[in-house]
């Protein structure tokens, strides 16, 4: 299960990250540099603050994919418990309200992640999507 | 009158710039070769305010670079006072990207600070003090994108001169103001000079604020980029734009300018 949840989260972070840090402006860079900010110095208080947005946008995804890809492993045969599996034997029995419910659970659930990393997110990144 | 006679009068006072036969040359990925600056004098005395100006792409900006070391020259030299440093007591303040999206006015001012391992207690009051010299006082919190244009390039002169510059570079900083705003900057900047006689070189296309701002105007030539003439101001502080000095002054560099074009 970790390595399936590391799976579906891996490669949104990764790939997000790596694209927030590309598109750090070299002026950010140059002007911290004339202020006196060594190597090291510019690795935290330049790329790290200005790729946390895609950092941020990067764990969003990365979270709302594990959470369908845990779901979907649950309905792989070889799963005894979960949300994903309970959908599946009910399914089997034919016992729709409990169908409805479970989907409805997971669709409830997911959208209640990505609401709060949003959150988390604006919060973190006030300065995000204003840039001057 | 060259920029390249060396003044003799003004010996006691320490150089703090000195150009010789400075060439830069870029090649450009179709293998052309553009020639960005060509055989620039220039020497620089402490505490002086020059202005460079000239047309847009004149190479006014490369020579800056040249300067703080963001780039190298093909050709000549560069010597810079003894006890100057990239990174340490020269400070440069862009036109764009001025300041850090991500950090507070107050924050921004103390980057310099804090990379100087500054406490926090002493940054935060330094900055208030920086702030409040530039008129941004109260708004210490606010973040780059919650400030006039005006405001920010108040916040950014702060964050310069945080770390107490020897040599403060200014390339075209007042470019996206309006008019009115762009005179109360000049004002506060000539105020800053005048308290802290720090050298400052003030890059430029306005012909008005070039002669407002300099105690010597270099005006630029383009293509390849090279110091036409130089001019002295020594109207009195704070200069009047309608005194006839001034206004002949004007024409003289607007006369100079334009017939370049021909």
């Amino acid at each position: 299960m970790v390595f399936v949840i590391f799976v579906g989260g891996f490669f949104p972070i990764l790939t997000n990250t790596l694209d927030g840090v590309a598109g750090v402006r070299r002026n950010y860079l140059l002007l911290a540099q004339t202020l006196g900010a060594k190597r090291r110095q510019v690795f935290w208080y330049v790329y790290l603050p200005a790729s946390m947005p895609m950092i941020l946008t990067g764990l969003r995804q990365g979270l709302g994919l594990c959470w369908f890809v845990i779901i979907a492993a649950e309905m792989l045969p070889g799963a005894e418990s979960g949300i994903g599996y309970l959908l599946i034997y009910a399914s089997d029995n034919a016992a729709m309200d409990i169908v409805i419910a479970s989907m409805l659970i997971v669709g409830g659930i997911g959208a209640l992640l990505g609401l709060m990393m949003r959150k988390i997110m604006s919060g973190l990144v006030r300065w995000h999507g204003k840039e001057i | 009158m060259t920029s390249g006679e060396i003044n003799n009068s003004s010996k006691e006072i320490p150089m703090a710039l000195e150009l010789h036969k400075v060439g830069k040359t870029f090649q450009s990925d179709t293998g052309a070769s553009v020639k960005a600056l060509e055989d620039v004098n220039l020497l620089v005395h402490q505490g002086e305010f020059v202005t460079l100006l000239g047309a847009t792409g004149c190479g006014k900006t490369t020579l800056l670079n040249l300067i703080t070391g963001l780039d190298v020259a093909n050709e000549g030299h560069l010597r810079l006072g003894e006890d100057l440093r990239f990174g340490d007591n020269i400070a440069h303040v862009f036109q764009h990207y001025t300041l850090f999206p991500w950090r507070t006015a107050a924050s921004n001012v103390s980057f310099g600070l804090q990379m100087r391992g500054v406490r926090r207690a002493e940054r935060q009051s330094r900055a208030v003090a920086m702030l409040t010299k530039v008129g941004l006082r109260g708004f210490e919190n606010a973040y780059p994108h919650e400030l006039s244009g005006g405001m920010r390039q108040r916040a950014a002169i702060a964050q310069a001169l945080a770390i107490e510059p020897k040599l403060l570079l200014m390339d075209e900083p007042f470019g996206a103001v309006d008019d009115s705003t762009r005179t109360e900057l000049q004002q506060m900047l000539t105020d800053l000079w005048q308290e802290n006689q720090t050298t400052i070189i003030f890059v430029t296309h306005n012909i008005d604020e070039a002669i407002v701002l300099g105690s010597r105007v270099l005006v630029f030539r383009e293509r390849p980029g090279k110091i036409a003439c130089e001019f002295k101001i020594d109207l009195p502080r704070p200069r009047d734009r309608m005194n006839s000095e001034f206004t002949k002054l004007f024409i003289q560099i607007r006369t100079k300018l334009s017939g370049q074009l021909d």
